[in-house]
Parts: structure tokens; C-alpha cells; sequence
């Protein structure tokens, strides 16, 4: 309400004008209403009032002209059977040419047949004449509408008068035309106003007396209430007169005297506007009487407020004044009221003010003189100080430079030791960069087992961030269901492990390295490589499904083969002559050989595929040993190798697939076969271990060379010397064979010197209980 | 009365000399080249044993076993089925269905299988 702050000025003069203006216009407003209605009113009677002079003016007109007419043709000269036509014609002339206000006197017979017109205007007859019927049926003098005859700006009103014999018949008719110039005047002389008019008009609306002869016979305007005027005889009516509304009074002329009237109406009206006219004219007046007495108004206002106003703004401004520190101002106000009080009692209060002003001042110089005394004992004492202190300063200064010696010294030995700091910084940085953008998935677990390190490869790998994996141990990872798979293959306590494969998903499949860390004989932790094989896995399996497949092919015509050559052979299909024979022998063999190397790539696919069945019953492995070996003496004893088979009394089951189980012995002793001279040995041992059995294949023959032992178990994998022995051979006998025994839990490895011999092992594991 | 064999076999050569061996030892060997001929001709010719392929066109082995197994006119002839993959599950399969005997192309010749068929219809 801040910015609407109105002075005290403001207010006076706001409400003086409120309590002055408002029940003035109101009372304007008022007067003005009253004024319209009366004033209409006025208007209203004062038509009523001439209107009923001007009707009587017109019945006296009408009666006076039917007087006549009794008084002149009721007279024994028209009714008397015995005066002849002659005479009565001579009678009429006369009476039309004292009575120039008859236009026409005419004589009629009985029929209505002209006999005779004073004017000569009328020939022919009246005999279908409405009043002319009218007055001899009523037998009584009629009175015509008024009308024109030829000219309508000449109206005319005719009397029709029988002329009755004794037994009262009509014999003759006379009918009188009234000049209605007369009638007219009166009509014209009605003046009302500036543009007031008097309307005289017959029961049908038509006009027949106005001021205008060129309406006379018009309808006068549809929204006339014609026959409620009829019915109310006399009042006020508004009506539409060429375009212009009209107010005025109306009054039915009933009859004429003592004789029947027409039922005319006289209206008097005057145009609306004009009425209005004179009511907006007093109304402007008011208006400006208003403005006037308004302004009148504020001006007393504004002065009042200011004779009230001015003392207190004297008050204000010495109190402004008194505030700034001027005691000598005094308010004078000589109003004779309670403001000259509050002057007085004011002026007072200041004097009063200016004395203790005064005491005052003098008190706070006596303080200043003597604080003036206090500081001059204070400098003096000071500049002795200002010496004591310059001294120590000296003083201060010199130890000041030998430690800033000092300083420098030190900051020498911190700038080396910054130096070094950041080529350190720069080392770790450029370590950092190589972890960050290693294509391979990193890991480091602290010797706590704790994930101190992640690189984005991993992140990506184990989809985790790292953030939420620093800092966790192996038990903590394990929860996380992507992070599962390779803490398992980690185990509780972090082994190395080199290049195992862990499929993470369809889509993902990583080869494992756990290495440890030492650094300066301190174990620092472990190192955890991830790298992706997802894509040679990928063209691995499309590569064993494309082997499986062109395998299967070609079993089915080396069937065919085999079963033509050997029924060829058992003569199944006629005599074969032995040179024949012999070659065909050797098809045979070659085709075995060809049938041998597809089994094994089919076997491989299959391991490669995933899809190499194992259906593990508990079988007594030493049988299936006597199996393999026996079928084998036949190519040993043909070498002369010897093959001796050791094995305890008894031996417990083990859970094998024996077909698998036999193929991966048969290859071994096979192998052992193979690659050994002529006179060697071969041994086949089993021997029953706590939780398994070791089997083991030893023999004397040419070994694997030192340089190539890593690779034996790999696909395809022949060594030089062996290659050199025996061209024929997959080199994927070994590889399948690890692959059975590992399926069923086993491992299998083998110690070898070239030229002395090799030893393969296998366990396998007992069947618990 | 010669013991009648139904071969069902699509491999044009393996039928020949099928028929060629068995025939040899006094066999009526009739021959199916699939599997929906095989068991019109055997609800035809009443076989003393049928030896039938597993991989042919249309109708295979397995499903012609299994409609055997639905007609008990078929479900006691004896049958000997012919892999030529030889994988485990195709013989568990063989077995499940009834075979009584099996051999695998590529590890069996001619004479074996008619040692086979010697076993279970005798000659």
C-alpha cells in the first residue's frame, strides 16, 4: 500500500468532493427524470386541450351546415304535391345562390334520377348511391362520408334529405354538397409546437382533413390503433407519419350536435423528435449546471483542505526544521482555534529542546579537551616505543634472510624430487593408457582377492562398471551373475591357469589366463587376461559343421566300395584271379585307411561340435584293455613287438562309455604299435589308485621329440620323426583320446625321450559310493 | 520255401549287392527304395524280416518302424537296420523302436550281415 500513500490533503479534499459532487449529481440525475415525464405530460395535455376545441369547432361546422338543411328544404314548397317542379327548382337556385357554401344543390325524384343540379355538375342518377339509398330507407337525412368527386385535393360531404307526402313516402330527394373549404381551415389552423399537425380521418383510416391536401384519401400509417382508438374514444397514441414517429392525443368525434356523427378521428400530433428536442435542450442545461457546480465544488474543497492543511504542513516543516538541528524556528499560526494551541504548546517544546541542546554541547566539550590532554601523554609514550620496536625489527630481519636461505635449499631438494615424481607420474599414465586400451579384457586381483583393477574390455566383458566392482573379493564377485561364470573357473583361491576357455553366452567366449604377479620375490597378486575367441570359435564350429557334413558324404560311397571290393574278394561274384586279388587287397586296405580317417574327422566335428555323446555305465576297464589288446596282437605279433598287459586281480568299476573308452585305448596302443621297431616291447599296466585309476601305455619305440611334446595333444599334430616312420596317420588319434578321457573326468598326459620310448597315463575316476 | 527279406535301402548300388549276397544263399529278396513303398510292399509280401535304412528320402527308417509298431500285422517282423553314421543315439533310437539287430555300412561288410540275417531267420 506504499505507493497509494494519499496526504492528509488529498483525503480532505477527496471526501469534501465526495459529500459534495455525488448528491449533487444525484439530485441532477433525479430532477432530469421528473422533468421528461412532465414535460411529456404537458406536451400531452396541452394537445388534449386544443384537440377538444378543434372538435367542436368541427361538430358546430357539420351541425350548423345540417341545420340549414332541415330549415331550408323541410318546407311545404318541396313536400307540397301541388307546387309544380318549375317552382321548387326556382327555389333551390335561389337557396344556392344566398348559400354559396352549398357547392350543389340537386334534386332527385324518387328513384334518384336527376331532376335538377344547381351546378350543373351531376347528370344521370344516384339510384345506386349508398347514402342516397340509405336516406330512402331510413327515410331521414343522411350525411356522406367525406369525399371527392373529381379533384381529391377538394373534398367535399353531401346531405341527403327525402322530401316525404302525407303518407310519409319519399317523393323527391334533395341532396346538398357542403364546400369544405371552411372545414379545411380549421384543420390548418391547428398549431402546435413548430411541426405539430391536426389529422382528421374516417372509420377506414383514411385521411380527410390535413394541413397536406396531397394525403388527403391516404391511409394513414398501418401502426395506428384504429379500432382501439374507436374503443378507448379518446387518449394518447404513438403512430409512424411519413417515416417519423409521431405522439399525440386522439378523440373520436361521435356525433355532431344532437345528430349522429361519423365516428371521425381528430388526432393531434407532433413529431416525437420535437418533444425530445426540448428535453435534450433542458437536459444539456442541467448537464452544465452540473459541471459547474461541481467544479464549484473542488474548488471550496481544495480550498478547505488547505486552510486545515496549512498549519500542519507548518508543523511539519518545523519539526523537519527542529530534526535538522535548527532550534530557533518557530510555527506561527494564527487560526484562533486548536492548531494556534498546538502552536503555542509546540513552540515551547522547542525552546525546552534548544536548552538542553545547549547543556549538552557544553558537556561534550569539556570531553574533548580532556581526551585532547589523554593522546598527547599517549604520543609521547608511543614514539619511545616506536624505538624499542624499531629495533627488534632489525633484529627479526636478519633471522628473516637466514631462513629464507634455507628455504630456497629445500625448495632445490623438493624441485628434484617433483622432477621425479613426474616422470613416475608420466610411467603410470602411459602403464595406465596400455591397461585402458589392452584389446584384451584385464584384471587384478590383490593377494587379498580382492579386484583392484578393471579394465573397460573387462567391464564390457562382465558388463559391470567398475565402480561397483573395485574393491570386492572373489566371494563378493560371485553374487554378480554376469561376474559367476569366471570366479568359478578361478576357484576359491586363485590359481594359474593359462588359456582356458569360459563361454560367457551365445554371443561371447572368452579364453582365461591367471597369472601371478611376483614382484621382487613379494607375490603382488594375480593378473586375469580375458581374451576374446568369440570369433574363431565362430569359424571353428562352422568349420567342424562343414567336416561333419562332407565326412558323412563320403562314408556312403567308401560303403559302397568296401562292400563291392570284399564281395569281389569272397567271390561272391565269380572266380577272381589271385593277381587280382592282391590288388584288390590293397584298394581294400587303402579304402579302410580312407574310411579309418573319415571316422576320426567325424570324430572330431563331434567333439568339436559338442555333440560327442558319452553314455557312461560302470564297465571293468581291464576287460575292455583284453578287448583293445587282443584286437591288436595280430599287427604286434606281425612287427614282432611284444605287448605285456599288467593289471591287479581285481579292480573296481569305473563309469565309462565303452566304445569311446576303447577307441581312446585302441589309439594309444595303436600308437605305441606304430611307432615302435621291430623286437620292441609295449606295456599296457593298470594300476588302482586311492580315488582312481591310472592306466598307463608304455613303449620302447622312437619318442617325441623335446622341441614338439607341447603339441601332441593338438589336432593334426604329427611329429617329424614319426612323419619320417609311418607316412600314414590323421594326427588326430591323441587328440580325440584326450578328448574321451577328459569327458569322463580323467586326465591324460605322457613322459617321452626320442629314441627311448614314450609313456602315455590316463586316470580315470573311481565310481564313489 | 525260401525265407522272403525286404530290403528298404535308396542307395542303388547297396540294394545290388544286397540282393546279390542274400540272393546267393537262397533268399527272396524284395526291395523298397523308401520308406512309405517299404510298408506297402511288406503289408504285401509278408516278410520274414525286413532290413531297412534309416537316412532315405520321403519316409525314413525310424518313422517306418514306428508305423510297424502302430499295425500289429508289421509289429512282430523281425528288423535289422542299416546306419551309416553308426552314432549312439541313432542306435538307441533303433533299439527303442524294436530293431533287433543293426550294422553299420561303413564297419560291416557283406558277409557280416549275412551272419546277421542268419541269426535271426536261420537260412
Amino acid at each position: 500500500m506504499k505507493g497509494f500513500r494519499f496526504s492528509f490533503k488529498t483525503k480532505t479534499i477527496l471526501i469534501l468532493l465526495f459529500f459534495g459532487i455525488v448528491p449533487l449529481l444525484l439530485n441532477g440525475f433525479f430532477i432530469l427524470s421528473q422533468l421528461e415525464s412532465y414535460l411529456k405530460n404537458k406536451t400531452i395535455q396541452n394537445l388534449e386541450e386544443i384537440e377538444r376545441l378543434v372538435a367542436v369547432q368541427i361538430e358546430d361546422f357539420v351541425a350548423e351546415a345540417f341545420n340549414n338543411v332541415i330549415f331550408l328544404f323541410k318546407t311545404p314548397v318541396f313536400s307540397s304535391l301541388t307546387v309544380p317542379l318549375e317552382e321548387k327548382i326556382a327555389e333551390i337556385k335561389k337557396i344556392a345562390s344566398y348559400y354559396p357554401n352549398f357547392q350543389d344543390i340537386t334534386l332527385l325524384d324518387k328513384d334518384g334520377r336527376i331532376l335538377f343540379s344547381s351546378s350543373f355538375k351531376f347528370y344521370g342518377k344516384f339510384s345506386s348511391n349508398f347514402w342516397f339509398l340509405q336516406a330512402k330507407e331510413k327515410k331521414e337525412v343522411i350525411i356522406s362520408d367525406i369525399y371527392a368527386v373529381l379533384d381529391p385535393t377538394r373534398p367535399t360531404l353531401s346531405f341527403f334529405l327525402p322530401i316525404l307526402d302525407e303518407k310519409n313516402e319519399p317523393i323527391f330527394f334533395i341532396s346538398v354538397q357542403l364546400n369544405m373549404e371552411k372545414f379545411l381551415e380549421i384543420i390548418n389552423s391547428v398549431k402546435v409546437g413548430e411541426r405539430g399537425q391536426a389529422f382528421l380521418i374516417n372509420e377506414r383510416g383514411d385521411i380527410i382533413a390535413h394541413p397536406y391536401r396531397s394525403l388527403l384519401f391516404e391511409k394513414i400509417s398501418p401502426d395506428y390503433p384504429l379500432k382501439e382508438a374507436v374503443f378507448l374514444k379518446k387518449g394518447v397514441v404513438e403512430f409512424t407519419f411519413r417515416e417519423e414517429k409521431m405522439v399525440g392525443a386522439f378523440r373520436i368525434i361521435e356525433n355532431f350536435q344532437q345528430y349522429p356523427g361519423k365516428n371521425w378521428h381528430l388526432i393531434l400530433a407532433q413529431p416525437k423528435e420535437e418533444i425530445l428536442s426540448l428535453v435534450r435542450q433542458i437536459r444539456k442545461q442541467i448537464y452544465f449546471f452540473l459541471f459547474l457546480s461541481s467544479i464549484a465544488i473542488a474548488l471550496i474543497a481544495s480550498l478547505l483542505s488547505r486552510s486545515i492543511t496549512q498549519p500542519l504542513e507548518k508543523f511539519i516543516s518545523a519539526a523537519h526544521q527542529v530534526t535538522a538541528g535548527n532550534f530557533q524556528v518557530q510555527v506561527e499560526v494564527k487560526t484562533n482555534d486548536e492548531f494556534e494551541d498546538l502552536a503555542t504548546t509546540f513552540n515551547q517544546m522547542i525552546k525546552e529542546l534548544r536548552n538542553s541542546y545547549l547543556k549538552l554541547n557544553e558537556a561534550k566539550a569539556n570531553l574533548e579537551r580532556q581526551v585532547r590532554a589523554r593522546t598527547e601523554q599517549l604520543e609521547t609514550l608511543a614514539k619511545s616505543l616506536d624505538k624499542e620496536v624499531e629495533k627488534r625489527t632489525r633484529e627479526l630481519n636478519l633471522k628473516i634472510e637466514e631462513l629464507r636461505k634455507s628455504r630456497t635449499a629445500l625448495i632445490n631438494i623438493l624441485e628434484d624430487v617433483e622432477e621425479a615424481r613426474k616422470k613416475a607420474e608420466e610411467e603410470r599414465k602411459k602403464t595406465n593408457a596400455l591397461i585402458v586400451n589392452f584389446s584384451d579384457g584385464l584384471l587384478f586381483f590383490d593377494q587379498e582377492g580382492k579386484l583392484s583393477l578393471i579394465n573397460p574390455q573387462a567391464e564390457k566383458f562382465l558388463k559391470v562398471n567398475s565402480q561397483e566392482v573395485i574393491g570386492q573379493s572373489l566371494f563378493q564377485l560371485k553374487k554378480i551373475p554376469s561376474f559367476q561364470p569366471l570366479i568359478e573357473l578361478l576357484g576359491e583361491k586363485i590359481q594359474e591357469i593359462f588359456r582356458k576357455e569360459l563361454k560367457m553366452g551365445e554371443d561371447l567366449i572368452l579364453e582365461v589366463s591367471a597369472i601371478s604377479v611376483i614382484s621382487e620375490k613379494e607375490q603382488l597378486g594375480h593378473l586375469i587376461v580375458l581374451h576374446n575367441i568369440t570369433r574363431e570359435k565362430m569359424v571353428e564350429r562352422i568349420k567342424t559343421e562343414f567336416v561333419s557334413l562332407a565326412a558323412h558324404q563320403l562314408r556312403t560311397p567308401l560303403s559302397a566300395i568296401k562292400w563291392t571290393l570284399r564281395m569281389i574278394l569272397d567271390g561272391d561274384l565269380g572266380e577272381v584271379s589271385p593277381d587280382q586279388k592282391a590288388l584288390l587287397e590293397k584298394s581294400y586296405l587303402a579304402n579302410e585307411r580312407m574310411i579309418n580317417l573319415i571316422n576320426d574327422l567325424l570324430n572330431v566335428a563331434r567333439i568339436e561340435e559338442g555333440r560327442y555323446l558319452y553314455k557312461p555305465q560302470p564297465e571293468d576297464i581291464g576287460i575292455i584293455f583284453s578287448e583293445v589288446i587282443e584286437l591288436h596282437k595280430e599287427k604286434a605279433e606281425r612287427k614282432k613287438i611284444e605287448i605285456i598287459f599288467k593289471k591287479p586281480e581285481s579292480l573296481p568299476k569305473v563309469l565309462v562309455d565303452k566304445e569311446k573308452i576303447a577307441l581312446a585305448i585302441s589309439n594309444l596302443v595303436n600308437n605305441a604299435i606304430e611307432y615302435t621297431l621291430a623286437g620292441g616291447k609295449v606295456t599296457v599296466e593298470i594300476q588302482k589308485r586311492e580315488k582312481e585309476l591310472l592306466c598307463l601305455v608304455s613303449d620302447t619305440g622312437i619318442g617325441i621329440p623335446k622341441d614338439q611334446q607341447s603339441r601332441v595333444f593338438t589336432k593334426f599334430f604329427r611329429a617329424t620323426n614319426a612323419m619320417r616312420m609311418q607316412t600314414e596317420g590323421t594326427g588326430l588319434g591323441l587328440f580325440i583320446t584326450k578328448n574321451i578321457i577328459e569327458a569322463h573326468g580323467g586326465k591324460i598326459w605322457f613322459q617321452s625321450e626320442e629314441g627311448k620310448g614314450t609313456t602315455f597315463y590316463f586316470s580315470l575316476p573311481l565310481i564313489e559310493n | 520255401m525260401a525265407k522272403k527279406i525286404l530290403l528298404v535301402e535308396d542307395e542303388e548300388i547297396m540294394i545290388d549287392l544286397l540282393q546279390k549276397k542274400l540272393g546267393k544263399e537262397g533268399y527272396t529278396v524284395f526291395v523298397a527304395k523308401e520308406g512309405e513303398e517299404g510298408l506297402k510292399k511288406m503289408r504285401e509280401v509278408n516278410p520274414d524280416l525286413v532290413l531297412l535304412d534309416i537316412i532315405m528320402p520321403k519316409k525314413g527308417g525310424f518313422e517306418v518302424m514306428e508305423e510297424m509298431n502302430r499295425d500289429p500285422k508289421l509289429k512282430n517282423i523281425p528288423v535289422i537296420v542299416i546306419s551309416n553314421s553308426g552314432q549312439p543315439v541313432e542306435l538307441d533310437r533303433a533299439k527303442e523302436l524294436g530293431a533287433k539287430d543293426w550294422l553299420i555300412k561303413t564297419e560291416f561288410d557283406p558277409k557280416e550281415v549275412l551272419e546277421k540275417v542268419i541269426k535271426q531267420i536261420g537260412k
